[in-house]
């Protein structure tokens, strides 16, 4: 990842989104489909995405599932009702920032004298 | 290249060699670890076991799985102590609030048959403790589920222990200012309101586990 901290404001919203689109997933897959879309620019450390999603779990906006895979238990993540509302209200929360972040970095000019 | 179940089995017990006691995490990192190695494998057949399982762990940062553990138990912590205190707000808000300023009257009205106002004190925060055994014993003896330890289990009932920190600095209060309750009887009142809150603390707590532990059971299929 080229700048950890532009990104950290918004893991959470990232793993939502991603949750979102793809209904459950754990772990490890949540870190790669975040390397896979982003070409490898951003990269979600373990150490930042259990946190995130214990986090989100424990606010009610995750809910766990487990599933027996290859002779191991696996613990898979999806948005609970209120977690997809508050998901759509963070996105539009993301949208406004970066639209925000678009005008200040590259302003259109003034036309108006 | 998969993992056989031999070691599969080597990095759960090497996830519990490193204090990860609680079933959740270990399921959780085991998977993570696991299926880590399988890429690191299918990436490059040469390497070995034990390299696989360094590269993989590696990702976990210098602190690795212990620090995580750390921060679930501080984020549960918050969560949990954040849930408590608004169950007993509800008490303190209309219309609730009248069940609770009635036990607090109740309570201060009682004290009229006793003639030393210390000793009702004492019975009054005496029956609390006596109603906490069992809550308690209970907490004990349900700290697994079906032999598996939960973090989150662990955290709905330490926050109970904290009745116990509560009721020494209100035996040390109760000693301090023994005199004065002897002289002005209006002072038995706010003790009356704090075994109040102390109860509700103990209500709600006994609630959040019963809670915890249904949804704990539904998640792990625990039945």
């Amino acid at each position: 990842m080229k700048n950890s901290q532009l990104y950290k404001g918004s893991l959470n919203t990232i793993i939502m989104k991603l949750l979102e689109e793809n209904g459950k997933m754990y772990g490890y897959e949540i870190t790669q489909k975040v390397k896979i879309i982003t070409q490898g620019e951003l990269n979600i450390t373990e150490g930042a995405l259990y946190p995130a999603l214990h986090k989100l779990e424990a606010e009610g906006i995750l809910d766990v599932e487990i599933e027996r895979v290859d002779n191991r238990m696996r613990k898979y993540y999806k948005l609970t009702e209120s977690g997809q509302k508050e998901t759509i209200n963070r996105l539009a929360e993301l949208e406004d920032f970066i639209r925000n972040m678009q005008s200040l970095v590259n302003p259109k000019p003034n036309l108006e004298f | 290249m998969k993992l056989t179940n031999q070691q599969i089995e080597y990095v759960e017990n090497y996830i519990i060699s490193k204090d990860i006691k609680w079933y959740e995490l270990q399921i959780e990192l085991t998977d993570h670890m696991v299926t880590s190695m399988e890429e690191f494998w299918k990436k490059d057949p040469e390497l070995t076991f034990h390299q696989v399982k360094q590269y993989a762990e590696e990702k976990f940062g210098r602190n690795g799985f212990k620090a995580i553990e750390e921060e679930r138990t501080q984020i549960l912590r918050k969560e949990f102590r954040k849930a408590q205190w608004k169950m007993i707000a509800e008490y303190l808000k209309f219309p609730k609030i009248i069940i609770s300023m009635l036990l607090a009257f109740l309570g201060f009205k009682a004290s009229f048959y006793f003639d030393d106002p210390i000793r009702f004190v004492t019975i009054l925060f005496g029956l609390l403790i006596i109603v906490s055994i069992p809550v308690f014993y209970s907490f004990y003896s349900n700290r697994k589920i079906k032999g598996k330890r939960f973090l989150e289990l662990n955290i709905s009932h330490r926050s109970l222990t904290g009745i116990f920190g509560l009721l020494y600095w209100i035996i040390y209060l109760l000693g301090s200012i023994k005199e004065s309750i002897q002289l002005h009887s209006i002072l038995i009142l706010p003790f009356c309101c704090v075994w109040v809150l102390v109860l509700l603390f103990l209500i709600t707590g006994i609630h959040l586990q019963k809670r915890t532990v249904q949804n704990i059971t539904r998640q792990y299929q625990l039945t």
